[in-house]
């Protein structure tokens, strides 16, 4: 993560040079305000000469390890299936990539949800990922995930992350389901939310 | 020789951070005010941190919400003759 810092260089009643480094400062931020933030801050000590410099600093260690630095947008498939009573019920099918909402039909005792985001032809397992639920109005009573890499054609990557919810008695709600993955040198960032709502009839 | 008694001062100010994360920026050399003018300045400049979002947090990124504490540390060194 690139940070900007500020360097006061100061001197006190002696003489003595005195330097100062505030971390973390606003990259956002004017050399007016820098200055004045500064005079402020050397109001509150008996130090008498001000002198500031700005430091942009850049991780080399991530950011240059890419030797064109653009990256790819990761293209995931979703496959979403309705279960009730271990009986397949309704396949929600290859969720449209697009498609933001997934409509879930009632009852939904013994009713569990299956999913699984597909992102195939790829050449790199994510080092991190996660998948986040939040209910309004439903509860989720058992969630299970599994995250697994394999190859197919002996040379494509395919990774796979693969989530079961049981969900409790509910007449209405939702739940969203968020996959996040963190950008990595070849590919963007990738966060996606699905919305699945509780209906009468599809 | 006598003993050599050195003293030496910093101001100490505590940031908070809207992640409840704190950081402390240390001053050298404080300048000799009262507690009232000391606390004055200090939150002018807290004030003007927040109106111009100068500093934020180093975990997060997250904006500056104000200086929590101050103080005046006076650390005396004392050199003892030996001889």
């Amino acid at each position: 993560m690139a940070t900007t810092s500020l360097i006061i260089n100061t001197k006190d009643t002696a003489d003595k040079a005195l330097q100062k480094t505030i971390t973390n400062v606003n990259a956002a931020c004017s050399s007016g305000t820098l200055k004045t933030f500064s005079q402020m801050l050397n109001g509150l000590t008996s130090n008498i000469y001000l002198k500031t410099d700005r430091v942009d600093k850049s991780n080399v260690d991530t950011e240059s390890t890419g030797s064109t630095g653009s990256t790819t947008a990761r293209s995931i498939d979703i496959q979403a299936t309705q279960y009730v009573a271990e009986q397949q019920k309704n396949t929600l099918g290859a969720v449209n990539n697009d498609a933001t909402e997934v409509n879930i039909l009632l009852p939904l005792t013994g009713n569990v949800i299956t999913f699984r985001f597909n992102d195939t032809d790829v050449d790199e397992i994510p080092s991190f990922s996660s998948i986040v639920v939040n209910g309004d109005g439903m509860s989720v009573v058992n969630k299970s995930q599994t995250h697994y890499a394999s190859t197919h054609n002996m040379e494509v990557m395919r990774n796979t992350w693969e989530m079961s919810l049981t969900i409790s008695d509910a007449t209405v709600g939702s739940i969203t389901v968020t996959l996040e993955i963190p950008a990595s040198d070849t590919y963007a960032a990738y966060s996606r939310t699905l919305t699945f709502n509780l209906v009468d009839s599809i | 020789m006598a003993d050599l008694v050195k003293t030496k001062s910093a101001l100490q100010m505590v940031a908070e951070f809207v992640d409840n994360d704190d950081r402390a920026i240390t001053l050298d050399n404080p300048a000799s005010l009262t507690t009232a003018q000391f606390a004055d300045s200090i939150n002018a400049v807290g004030d003007y941190i927040k109106t111009n979002n100068v500093i934020i947090g180093d975990k997060e990124g997250a904006n500056f919400l104000r200086f929590k504490s101050a103080k005046k540390i006076v650390t005396t060194s004392i050199i003892y003759d030996l001889t």
